[in-house]
């Protein structure tokens, strides 16, 4: 009886795995046969039952829940399955939570914005004339690192990307809960010294030991997108993408009015799809700042799964806090007691005389340990230096990167905000 | 006839756990096709509490392994017990009676640590057991990649013993707080689920199974109170086990309703944080009462 109903079953499934995939599902063969089965397993006359077999088969992650609902009504309302009401299509849920359109509501792919983001279209270009253009295409490394991002167009991000890539491998590591086999370390590898014992007639005259290897450590990146930082956000989540390629162990997020989580979008391998996707997921690209308010869903949401505990978080902002700066104040406070390092890197701090006035920067300043400008590429070589310092020392202690050169007018260490 | 589905929930709550729909087909399809099931949720959604039930209900036995960071093959699999081989070496060389017989004895099922994934799959139970895999972000990608291949074909390779497989495969549950993403390889073998926090009317029903003696406006209320703090953004939201602590508490002295000074004197034990308690006591605590008095009409 079951593989009669399963044949049948296997075509509209198939379908439905497009339709999935259509609307960005991470949906393969795999999971279709298995949703096929899963299927058979439960009362096909009844709904809810095929409803939740699909989706425990086909869906592997909770936010995609909506879409995977959205296809669902939408998909299987053409479709003559015996018995189905429309109303049916979708169980009752117990949880409150039932954001988004109604079951077969409108199509929900929205439209992605490639506002400033893509990077063909965007007003930088129109500072750099034709003529510059070509020798911009073949500038040195050298000249490109001190080149303003605001003077960046799509060749600079070209040219910079291998160095990018560069920067971004040189990430900081700490040592892993994992041990492998070595020389030294505390503690004896007690099967590799008796193997190592039959050479000598079963005397185990050499210990081997065990050594603690390195991991890389949690990174949390956080890039303003706002309006004020519209000109930078481009080469700084360009930045990111690169050290989301090294290391599995990064989060990222973009923030302006709301906070999007871009780890997924720039876990993507070619830097101009990454930055495209991340543009279509960011919603409020160029708006205001709420620097306040998204840290507080940053530490509510995400700070409870360990996204923040013990990780090295770089912020990328300008500062300027158009929300409750008091609000800001106690969640960067909050953040800085989770995170093992929280360094802000303000392109505007790469101005010479540059003070941190802005009433956003000033109540953040406190809680920082590092503050570095990041308006070039020689700016986040210095991020790297700086975290490269940080090793298993004690927190407290501040840890001092390279003196920066004079004229950029850098500050150094734990700083205090000065009137 | 109720299918499969029905009768499990059926079962399920007999049992104590009080599962909605979507679980219990969920579960069912697992426990049909012998594919693990990924459960994922927030903290104290009642994750760990159903592997319980279920190995309860079965008549099965529960093997668990809670996962760490650097957890490996040692820890999780099998070892060596080295003392006793070191010890039974000395032994026979006391006697001298040693013989090539006893040699291989070293390496034989007297020496051998039996971690819990060598039991979920060395097993002689009628009943398959429940293989219970706590928070498997919390281990690393290797070990991941691991599990990956022992789910596969739930066989494992010992060099100085041969190959074991699992005469029937146990039923793998595995949960995640999603601390970061798991391999999409490791999805692609699971059935997956994300559980909810209940709605007050099914949490309050939960409370009332679990806590003998606590009086139903007392459910009812803790549980829309409950759900309240879980609406206010605090640092670490209440689940449902603290919920269940806090009725008990409640219950404990002799309380069957909520009252502001009984909420306060107890709030310990819905909130773990001193700045969530802070927040909340310098609220509206007599309104925020209130309220949740008032739902339970």
């Amino acid at each position: 009886m079951q593989s009669a109903g399963t044949g049948a079953l296997v075509e509209p499934l198939v379908a439905f795995g497009r339709e999935l995939r259509r609307r960005g599902l991470d949906v393969g063969p795999g999971r279709v046969e298995s949703a096929v089965r899963a299927v058979a397993c439960v009362d096909g006359r009844n709904m809810d039952e095929t409803y939740w077999a699909l989706r425990c088969a086909l869906l592997s992650r909770r936010e995609d829940a909506e879409a995977f609902d959205e296809a669902f009504a939408a998909f299987w309302r053409g479709m003559p399955v015996p018995g189905m009401r429309l109303e049916q299509a979708l169980p009752q849920r117990s949880a409150p939570e039932r954001r988004g359109p109604a079951p077969g509501g409108a199509d929900p792919a929205v439209e992605p914005r490639s506002v400033a983001l893509s990077v063909d279209a965007d007003g930088d270009a129109d500072e750099s004339p034709a003529g510059e253009e070509i020798g911009a295409r073949f500038s040195p490394i050298e000249r490109l690192r001190e080149m303003d991002f605001r003077e960046w167009g799509p060749d600079e991000l070209v040219a910079a990307r291998a160095h990018l890539d560069r920067i971004a491998r040189t990430l900081p590591r700490r040592r892993s809960r994992r041990r492998r086999a070595g020389s030294r370390g505390p503690l004896i590898d007690r099967r590799s010294t008796l193997r190592h014992a039959m050479r000598t007639e079963g005397h185990p005259l050499e210990l081997r030991r065990l050594e603690r290897r390195t991991a890389p450590r949690r990174m949390l990146l956080l890039v303003d997108v706002s309006g004020s930082m519209e000109a930078y956000a481009r080469p700084l989540i360009i930045f990111c993408q690169a050290v989301r390629q090294a290391s599995s162990r990064v989060e990222a997020f973009a923030f302006g009015t709301r906070l999007t989580r871009l780890t997924r979008e720039l876990a993507e391998r070619d830097p101009e799809r990454a930055m495209q996707r991340a543009a279509a997921a960011v919603p409020d690209w160029a708006g205001g700042t709420r620097i306040g308010d998204n840290l507080r869903t940053l530490n509510a949401a995400w700070g409870r799964r360990g996204v923040t505990r013990g990780a090295v978080v770089i912020v990328f902002s300008d500062g300027w806090e158009r929300g409750d700066v008091g609000l800001l104040d106690r969640e960067m406070e909050r953040l800085h007691r989770a995170a093992r390092t929280v360094v802000w890197v303000n392109p505007l701090a790469g101005e010479p005389g540059y003070e941190p006035l802005a009433a956003g920067m000033a109540a953040a300043l406190p809680h920082v340990d590092h503050f570095l400008p990041g308006h070039d590429l020689a700016s986040l070589e210095r991020l790297v230096e700086v975290l490269d310092v940080l090793d298993e020392r004690d927190r407290d202690r501040p840890v001092h990167a390279r003196p920066a050169p004079p004229e950029r007018g850098v500050r150094r260490g734990p700083l205090r905000a000065e009137r | 006839m109720p299918s499969s589905a029905e009768q499990l929930q059926e079962d399920l709550v007999a049992h104590g756990y009080l599962a909605d729909r979507g679980l219990a087909t969920v579960l069912s399809i697992a426990i049909d096709l012998r594919k693990p099931l990924l459960l994922e949720g927030e903290a104290g959604v009642g994750k760990t509490e159903l592997a319980k039930t279920v190995a309860e209900l079965r008549g099965a036995r529960l093997i668990r392994l809670q996962c760490y960071e650097g957890i490996d093959v040692a820890h999780a699999l099998y070892d060596w017990n080295y003392a006793r081989q070191m010890l039974h070496i000395r032994t026979l060389e006391a006697n001298e009676s040693a013989h090539a017989g006893q040699v291989d004895e070293l390496f034989g099922p007297a020496f051998l640590v039996r971690r819990p994934l060598l039991e979920a799959i060395d097993h002689e139970d009628s009943e398959p057991p429940i293989l219970l895999i706590d928070e498997i972000d919390r281990a690393d990608d290797e070990f991941e990649a691991f599990l990956l291949e022992l789910l596969s074909d739930f066989q494992v390779t010992i060099p100085e013993l041969g190959t074991i497989s699992a005469k029937q495969r146990p039923i793998v549950i595995m949960t995640s707080n999603r601390t970061r993403e798991l391999h999409d390889a490791l999805k692609r073998r699971c059935l997956y689920h994300w559980i909810d926090h209940p709605s007050p009317v099914r949490e309050a029903a939960i409370v009332r199974a679990r806590v003998e003696g606590a009086a139903e406006p007392l459910a009812r209320q803790a549980a829309n109170f409950v759900a309240s703090l879980r609406d206010m953004g605090l640092s670490r939201a209440p689940g449902v086990a603290e919920t269940i602590d806090w009725v008990e508490s409640l219950a404990a002295l002799d309380e069957t309703v909520l009252t502001e000074e009984s909420v306060d004197a107890t709030l310990g034990a819905v909130l773990k944080e001193r700045e969530d308690l802070d927040r909340v006591r310098r609220g509206d605590l007599a309104a925020m009462v209130a309220a949740a008095t008032e739902e339970a009409e």
